[in-house]
């Protein structure tokens, strides 16, 4: 899986640290999302695109 | 309960439990180590001591568990300490059972305890089957 998670992060000028405290979730989580190690349930998938201003399928690359 | 779960921190790597993160975490076990301490060492009535220490103890494991319950942990954290706790479970079961067979004697506890454990997978089943 490849996300672009980090591009959209970095186009609103968030830091990691900042977007796990928006999707309330450890920053090592966001990390290994951004890696595209970690599959993420809906929901996280879901808060994650809702706090980039975007959509999970612009976000998550299957 | 007592203890705040931001005082505490899950043990990852060392077992089950809470390992503090902060004074206040310290100050708090300190407060349950030293009663106990004291207790034992007070030459009173051996029934009223353990009784006492039976009480202090019982409360800090409820507020532990209970403390264990609040600290806040995310999917990931939660899907890895549920494959760590499996792990864990199935070395204990493969190792209560061989322990069984070498002992070469019926032992009724060590099977209550099985069929305990059985009954606890089939209770969380039937729990989880509708969520």
């Amino acid at each position: 899986m490849n996300t672009k998670i980090k591009e959209y992060r970095t186009k609103l000028n968030l830091t990691q640290d900042q977007l796990a405290n928006l999707v309330g979730v450890r920053r090592e989580t966001i990390v290994f999302l951004e890696q595209g190690k970690y599959n993420p349930s809906l929901k996280l998938a879901h808060d994650v695109a809702l706090a980039l201003k975007t959509s999970i399928d612009k976000l998550f690359i299957f | 309960m007592i203890a705040n779960p931001k005082w505490f921190n899950l043990r990852k790597y060392s077992g089950w439990g809470l390992t503090p993160n902060c004074w206040q975490g310290w100050a708090y076990t300190i407060a349950f180590i030293i009663p106990i301490a004291i207790i034992s060492s007070l030459n009173i009535d051996p029934n009223l001591k353990n009784t006492l220490i039976l009480i202090i103890t019982g409360v800090l494991i409820l507020d532990v568990l209970h403390t264990m319950t609040k600290i806040q942990k995310d999917e990931r954290e939660k899907l890895h300490e549920a494959i760590a706790d499996r792990n864990a479970l199935w070395f204990l079961l493969f190792g209560l059972i061989a322990w069984a067979f070498y002992q070469q004697k019926f032992d009724p506890i060590l099977v209550g305890i099985l069929l305990g454990a059985t009954a606890i997978k089939a209770l969380t089943q039937i729990y989880l089957r509708d969520k």
